[in-house]
């Protein structure tokens, strides 16, 4: 919340590029390799740029303008990221984190290209949804994990004290039941739409995967139509004039071909690394607000139900006093039996609802405020999902469409000139 | 600024997740034939266009659609007009698929159409309307399937080019009312049949040929035509035939063998050079035939299967399609008065990739019907052609085969009477010397005594001969000729004795028969020898011809295909190119 206020007066720039995923052999041997990422960091913050030269005093020619800051790091090291900004900011939309993917990880398939690529771009992704919000911007951590030199010491400082966000959505569990019952409208259309969206997303996200694999299938088409093509270009290699004008056509057609091949395949890698990694990381975002939202909806639970309680609490001791109630009339019998005397027994029952009346009405305030808080950032942070998701749909849809033109751009270009040979 | 408000009035049909199709926005129904073939199509199908006219038709909406009474029609006839109502950049990312795909080259003969009509007799059928030289005529698939077997019946050395197959008996039993109206069967062939036609007439032997003017005459009925001559006089047997006329009537042709099979035909061993060299011209073109079906057959399959995936990429993207739109009406999870032009901007860029997406759809689905008639019908008929062209070899094997028993049957001839002629020389000479001897010695004369009874004795024999003589010309031909080399020889074994066993009488009887055979046979040769001259020539220039058609179809092949793919990707361009623009500018600050 100080954060958001400090944001104004240190607005930066933050631009972060991860790329280059290498396989690293684990010099220590235990256990097997694994795949860092490299993370180059443009920014226009002073502060990192001293921690920067802090961390490599001796590797840098001291050169005061470093443009570009470069780290490398592993998943794992994502995963702390995301967890200690998680625990840090539980109001916060934190951006998620690709699929741990555990499949890949017994199949050994965790190193191919396709698998490392489609990471790299969701990791992108990732940092990108970072810097571009407000708050976790400016985190200390972010600035860290961007930094630092001595990333894995840190790393290893910190193992094991840091136990993830579980216990709150083991929390979430429990009231997934419990429904609020105020919920306001604002929160009621955002759940809508939000379910909506990520419908959509997930229905584009499915129907692309298939448009995949079928340009993958034309592009193998055009693979064995090329080799026909070779073999009828063999066929009619007489010497013959009119072989000799067929076998150039032919020739041009087939390079056409395989250019359409290739181009296919080039486009449906692009579809497949980064536009649908785009679809699938929307959709976890999108997860990741319906789970920010629940958190909410749960805070607002803990005011009703201790509101609830209150009340109840209060009409009994509203029955106590105004002489009714208190028991029914057969635990007024048998008290009267045991000897015990009624008013006094009334008295300190209504004594000690009233301290329990004090006490619970301040945590009626306290909850409330919290859950009115809560609220209130959440319904900043879904601005500022909005706001991000839209920028991210702008650029994605974007290069979407770049690739997509650059594909038929070539291909017009490919086949008009196989036009004027033919 | 109402972009916004117009959007979302092309978008409001309703979208529920099995009608996806009509959601896209651009509705299409891709295989929408059976609500265009209506009922009321029986009449009027020649309001039918070209396969490219009609999806538009079908996509961009017309009075044509709007006549259906399907509800969606409606719809998307608004969205057509109000499209085109819309802005410039809109206007202009739909409007170059509106240029016609299909001009196909000039082609001499067209079928203009194809429906139900009543033939002169009064039966129900699908005509073709064929219009030639300014003149149109209604025919049947049956009569051209009539057409093409005697025209090939009529011309054995011409490679008669192919028609469609028939229908599949099977689809009467599985769908007897559907078959018959079935609109793609139908469309498919009517472009085979026009191509059928116009093949037809480069070739100048089959449009001379009376019969093929009169089936594109519309005086003619083709029934009767059927039952006249030339075709109702088609020998039976064309190898019992002058090769280029076999209606004209020749009596010397039905005197010539009649190999059933040409299994005989590697048997020949030619000794003249120049045989030789023709053998391997012909050997050349069966190779050359062989490698061009062994090449069409996989490229046959792979278009296929292409047309098949680009048909499944047609139907994931109009799906994608009608998301993008459905996105773009609910791209939003909270909306504020200061985010609200960003959502406008935002919602109208998703649409723009929704519509690049839909002309995507609509181009692959044009595409794949390219590739089915430009690329798979063409193949399918060139493998036709090539099984037409074997017939016509067939045909030249027997032909040759022909030429060659009579040839061997001169040969055997004339080897027997050289054996007879000398033998009876010899007979002479050793008869002479005899006698000389005889005149000396008593025992020589004795045995020459010996030697005349025995003579005699053999005098029963020649019952055979004249026998065979009473079988008459063309039995003895047969009986010596047409049974294959085998039977062949053993012929000769029965009848030829050895000459020396022979009496005089009977040897000079055999030797007259023999000349008068040969007679018969060498005209015969001279026969089969012009014959098999125009044969070669014929078939020789009709395989030529052929081959040049495949190169110059594969040309004209390739040449399509370039065309229409540039179409698919400028299409396609120019939908993603509007998209970027809009994509381009929504704005980002929501400040």
């Amino acid at each position: 919340m100080e954060n958001s206020d400090k944001k104004k007066d240190e607005a930066f720039h933050l631009s972060i590029l991860v790329s280059d995923p290498q396989k690293q052999r684990n010099e220590h041997a235990k256990s097997s390799s694994y795949v860092t990422y490299q993370i180059s960091t443009k920014t226009d913050n002073k502060s990192y740029h001293n921690t920067y030269r802090k961390h490599h005093q001796g590797e840098t020619t001291g050169n005061d303008s470093i443009d570009i800051i470069v780290v490398h790091r592993r998943y794992s090291d994502f995963l702390l990221l995301h967890n200690i900004l998680s625990q840090d900011h539980p109001t916060c939309i934190i951006p998620p984190l690709p699929d741990k993917k555990v499949f890949q990880y017994i199949a050994g398939d965790r190193f191919s290209l396709s698998f490392t690529q489609k990471r790299c771009h969701s990791l992108q992704n990732f940092l990108r949804r970072i810097s571009e919000h407000p708050v976790l911007s400016h985190s200390r951590m972010l600035e860290t994990f961007l930094v630092s030199g001595d990333w894995d010491a840190y790393r290893r400082s910190l193992s094991g004290t840091l136990n993830g966000n579980k216990d709150e959505v083991s929390d979430a569990f429990m009231n997934a039941f419990k429904t609020v019952h105020n919920q306001s409208e604002e929160f009621v259309e955002i759940k809508e739409k939000s379910e909506k969206l990520d419908h959509n997303v997930a229905k584009i996200d499915k129907i692309f995967n298939r448009v995949v694999k079928r340009q993958e299938a034309i592009s193998e088409d055009y693979a064995k139509f090329s080799s026909n093509l070779q073999e009828l270009q063999e066929l009619v290699s007489n010497d013959a004039e009119e072989d000799e004008a067929l076998r150039s056509k032919v020739k041009f057609f087939n390079e056409g071909i395989a250019q359409l091949s290739y181009g296919l395949r080039d486009l449906s890698k692009f579809l497949d690394y980064e536009y649908i990694v785009d679809l699938k990381d929307m959709e976890h975002y999108i997860e990741s607000v319906k789970q920010t939202i629940k958190l909410k909806d749960q805070k607002q639970i803990d005011y009703e139900e201790l509101n609830d309680y209150l009340t109840r609490s209060i009409n009994e001791k509203n029955n106590l006093v105004s002489g009714y109630g208190g028991g029914n009339y057969f635990t007024s019998k048998l008290e009267e039996l045991a000897g015990i005397n009624q008013e006094a027994a009334r008295r300190e029952k209504i004594a000690k609802l009233e301290g329990k009346i004090t006490s619970l009405t301040s945590e009626v305030d306290n909850a409330k405020e919290v859950a009115d808080v809560f609220e209130s950032e959440v319904f900043k942070e879904v601005n500022i999902f909005e706001e991000i998701k839209t920028k991210e749909l702008k650029a994605s849809l974007a290069s979407l469409a770049d690739n997509q033109i650059e594909f038929y751009k070539k291909m017009v270009d490919t086949w008009t000139k196989v036009e004027e040979n033919l | 600024m109402n972009i916004f408000g117009d959007s979302e009035e092309e978008d409001n049909n309703p979208f529920s997740g099995t009608d996806h199709l009509y959601a896209s926005g651009i509705a299409a129904v891709p295989e929408g034939q059976d609500d265009f073939f209506h009922s009321d199509a029986l009449p009027d199908v020649q309001e039918k266009e070209e396969t490219r006219d009609e999806l538009m038709h079908q996509l961009f909406g017309s009075e044509a659609t709007i006549k259906n009474s399907e509800p969606n029609a409606s719809i998307i006839a608004t969205q057509g007009t109000s499209q085109d109502a819309d802005s410039e950049d809109f206007g202009s990312s739909i409007r170059p698929l509106r240029s016609p795909v299909f001009t196909k080259q000039e082609q001499p003969i067209k079928i203009l159409d194809a429906g139900h009509y009543r033939d002169p007799y009064g039966k129900h059928a699908i005509g073709y309307t064929i219009s030639y030289e300014e003149q149109t005529v209604t025919r049947r698939y049956s009569e051209f399937d009539t057409l093409r077997h005697s025209l090939c019946r009529l011309l054995p050395t011409v490679v008669v080019p192919p028609i469609p197959s028939k229908h599949p008996l099977i689809r009467y039993f599985l769908n007897p009312l559907n078959a018959e109206k079935d609109i793609k069967i139908i469309d498919k062939r009517k472009r085979l049949l026009a191509s059928f036609l116009n093949n037809c007439i480069e070739i100048s032997e089959i449009r001379e040929h009376v019969v093929f003017k009169k089936f594109l005459d519309p005086e003619h009925i083709w029934r009767n035509v059927l039952n006249s001559p030339p075709i109702s006089i088609i020998p039976m047997n064309n190898l019992l035939a002058p090769p280029l006329q076999p209606t004209k009537p020749s009596p010397l042709h039905l005197l010539l063998p009649n190999p059933t099979s040409a299994t005989g035909y590697k048997d020949i061993t030619t000794d003249s050079p120049e045989l030789i060299e023709l053998e391997s011209e012909f050997m050349n073109y069966e190779k050359t035939l062989k490698s061009f079906e062994r090449l069409l057959d996989p490229f046959e399959k792979h278009a296929k299967q292409n047309k098949l995936h680009f048909r499944a990429l047609a139907s994931s993207l109009a799906e994608l399609g009608a998301y993008y739109n459905a996105f773009s009406l609910e791209g939003n999870i909270i909306a504020l008065e200061k985010n609200m032009k960003q959502i406008e901007e935002l919602s109208r860029g998703i649409e723009k990739i929704g519509q690049a997406v839909d002309v995507n759809y609509v181009s692959s689905e044009i595409l794949t019907e390219s590739i089915a008639t430009m690329l798979e019908e063409p193949i399918g008929e060139m493998i036709h052609f090539i099984t037409e062209a074997y017939n016509v070899l067939h045909f030249r094997k027997l032909k040759r085969l022909q030429f060659y028993i009579i040839d061997s049957t001169i040969k055997a001839r004339q080897i027997r009477i050289n054996d007879l002629k000398s033998a009876q020389e010899q007979m002479d000479r050793l008869e002479e010397a005899l006698k000389r001897n005889a005149e000396e010695s008593p025992t020589i004369a004795q045995a020459m005594q010996k030697i005349e009874s025995t003579a005699s004795n053999a005098q029963t024999r020649p019952g055979q001969l004249s026998q065979n003589e009473r079988r008459g010309w063309t039995e003895l031909f047969k009986s010596r000729g047409s049974k294959g080399s085998k039977s062949r020889k053993a012929a000769l074994h029965k009848n030829d004795i050895e000459p020396h066993l022979l009496s005089d009488d009977e040897r000079n009887e055999e030797v007259a028969k023999i000349s008068r055979e040969l007679e018969k046979l060498s005209e015969c040769f001279r026969l089969i020898t012009k014959d098999m001259n125009q044969v070669n020539d014929s078939i020789s220039n009709s395989i030529q011809r052929l081959l040049h058609h495949f190169k110059s179809q594969w040309g004209k092949i390739l040449k399509e295909l370039t065309r229409v793919l540039l179409v698919w990707l400028k299409d396609c361009l120019l939908a993603w190119q509007n998209a970027r623009k809009v994509i381009g500018s929504i704005s980002i600050d929501t400040k």
